[in-house]
């Protein structure tokens, strides 16, 4: 699994690649809470698979960055991600957008603040 | 143009408190659920996308309604919160909505409409903004494109209102109002259709039953000697009613077994329950005689091979555990470490308890470290595998409270083990997720599947007891 980040609007937004499973889950949860930022948002266009150690470092980075007052947001989750997402009730816990730019511009007016 | 359909589990809390076993996505009227009313009827405004937004989980829609291919549409899905007001919905389904007209359906209402009218064009030519609205949703256009307005405005639209639907009562007259006056303005599910009378498929009806109009009777119904169906009954799917019952002016709900000589009018009925729609108040029929529900056994419950393999090993453990039991239970007890505890737990998704007698010890002392590495707290609990009643591994065992049952009736996939998943995984999952982590091993759970995991417990176990031993003796 490759990580790539970009910057858009002062908002850190993590693009994993591939898979995320028990051998990656460990450097996506590293990257998702390292940082100076506590607003990521996590583009899962190209994730083909994740399991449920990617989702176990997903939601206990999102735990520790909110009580930080932190957030994660999810974008473009397509069919066998949404899927895990929704079977596991995981979608409950997470903002979740189509589109990469609409998940930054919803931190706008918390970054305003 | 393109159809948001915004469907909160809120709005549908009325049928909840009464059919808690009841997918409100897939809620009916007239045996068709009300989201295939919604799907008509944005078909017929010309949308050729549409995208259900919901907070609830949409697995049982989309294996009905999949990829919206049967209604030549591209239906998709998409997850919204219970807290998500329209801009936030329309923010998370911006790439969707982006540069095209936007027919949104939001809330929980009936839409009247007429099948033989045409709506497309009156879509085309609407101003954005809010075209109707009940107290329980609203109808609008939402347009990001400059808009033009329609040179021929003189006229009228055709005719479409919304009926609120806020309790069962709303739910049963809908049902019975669309049967008796608006059936010609739907199309509604039948295999035949004679006269008033709409029929589903592989319906047996005895020679000597007497079937009334209007009548609808759902897919794989049985109506047995002298029953009397109708006028005005909406029977669901997989129903049967028994000899000499009556049904008139009633609706009974799929999945419902109505017992011999029961006179069933204006009422609603699904499973045991029993519904008077003119004072919303319902009655839960203990005598499965008379009514109840038609179980249809699915996933671990039907899975027999599943559960004899689950058998197996945990009576290979009890063999193999057996003595290390007796022994450091002796050791324990001796010092007044070992405990036996009783409680009653969740068994299935339909309300079924069962009291369970493990047992709790201190695990500080060596006897206590072996037998946490061996897991002998759960070894009182391998008979209660051995004969069928919890899974080795599943999720975990929630204790019988109304706030437990509430999250068994949300989460489809309940399958009480005596270790969970959770406890296979590597790191530490704190307690409010370790469900998402359960559910999504549950998704995928085989035998082979369910042993490897078993090994991995085992082995985690054996890994931890090791790291706190070397942690003491530092």
């Amino acid at each position: 699994m490759r990580i790539d980040q970009q910057v858009m609007n002062n908002i850190c937004v993590l693009i994993p690649r591939g898979r995320i499973d028990a051998v990656s889950a460990p450097i996506f949860q590293e990257q998702l809470t390292t940082g100076d930022d506590d607003n990521k948002v996590v583009d899962f266009s190209d994730v083909e698979f994740m399991d449920s150690s990617g989702l176990g470092a997903l939601v206990a980075s999102t735990r520790r960055l909110r009580a930080q007052h932190g957030d994660i947001k999810i974008a473009c989750l397509y069919d066998k991600v949404r899927r895990t997402f929704e079977l596991t009730h995981a979608d409950r816990l997470f903002d979740i957008y189509d589109d990469t730019e609409a998940a930054v511009r919803s931190f706008a007016p918390e970054k305003s603040e | 143009m393109k159809t948001l359909l915004i469907i909160k589990a809120n709005t549908f809390a009325w049928l909840q408190a009464v059919f808690p076993d009841r997918t409100p996505l897939m809620a009916s009227v007239c045996n068709k659920p009300l989201m295939e009313y919604l799907l008509d009827f944005a078909i017929m405004c010309g949308s050729r996308h549409i995208r259900l937004a919901t907070d609830m989980s949409p697995a049982k829609v989309e294996a009905v309604f999949g990829d919206g291919g049967r209604w030549g549409v591209e239906l998709t899905y998409a997850l919204i919160r219970e807290s998500d007001d329209l801009a936030a919905v329309l923010l998370k389904n911006s790439r969707y909505c982006f540069g095209s007209r936007l027919l949104v359906m939001e809330g929980c209402f009936f839409l009247r409409y007429d099948k033989q009218r045409d709506y497309a064009s009156f879509m085309k030519t609407a101003a954005p903004g809010e075209l109707m609205s009940c107290a329980t949703g609203r109808i609008l256009i939402h347009d990001d494109t400059p808009f033009q307005p329609a040179l021929e405005a003189d006229e009228s639209p055709p005719p479409m209102a919304l009926t609120h639907l806020q309790s069962i009562g709303d739910l049963y007259r809908q049902s019975l109002r669309v049967l008796e006056h608006d059936a010609h303005q739907y199309v509604l599910p039948s295999y035949n259709t004679e006269g008033d009378v709409y029929l589903g498929r592989n319906v047996m009806i005895a020679r000597s039953a007497r079937i009334e109009p209007p009548v609808i009777i759902g897919d794989h119904v049985q109506i047995h000697k002298k029953a009397v169906v109708g006028p005005n009954a909406v029977i669901g799917r997989n129903v049967i009613i028994n000899a000499h019952s009556q049904v008139r002016r009633s609706v009974i709900l799929d999945k419902t077994y109505v017992g011999d000589h029961l006179v069933l009018d204006q009422k609603m009925v699904g499973g045991c329950q029993l519904v008077d729609p003119s004072k919303d108040t319902m009655v839960k029929l203990e005598d499965a005689h008379l009514l109840s529900s038609i179980q249809i056994l699915q996933g671990w419950e039907r899975n027999r091979f599943q559960r004899l393999g689950h058998g197996a090993l945990a009576a290979f453990l009890w063999v193999c555990l057996a003595i290390p039991y007796v022994v450091l239970s002796f050791a324990l007890k001796l010092r007044g470490q070992w405990r036996r505890k009783e409680e009653t737990y969740w068994a299935n998704r339909r309300g079924r308890t069962t009291r369970l007698a493990g047992v709790s010890f201190n695990s500080s002392g060596l006897c206590g470290r072996i037998a946490a590495r061996l897991a002998l707290d759960r070894y009182p609990l391998l008979g209660r595998v051995i004969l069928g009643d919890l899974a080795l591994i599943g999720t975990r065992l929630l204790t019988s409270t109304v706030a437990n049952r509430a999250i068994i009736e949300m989460d489809a996939s309940y399958r009480p083990g005596i270790f969970n998943y959770v406890e296979a995984e590597n790191w530490p999952v704190p307690e409010p997720d370790q469900d998402i982590i359960n559910n999504f091993h549950l998704a995928r759970q085989t035998l082979f599947y369910d042993l490897v995991m078993m090994a991995k417990v085992f082995l985690n176990k054996l890994n931890k007891e090791t790291a706190l031993c070397e942690s003491i003796s530092k």
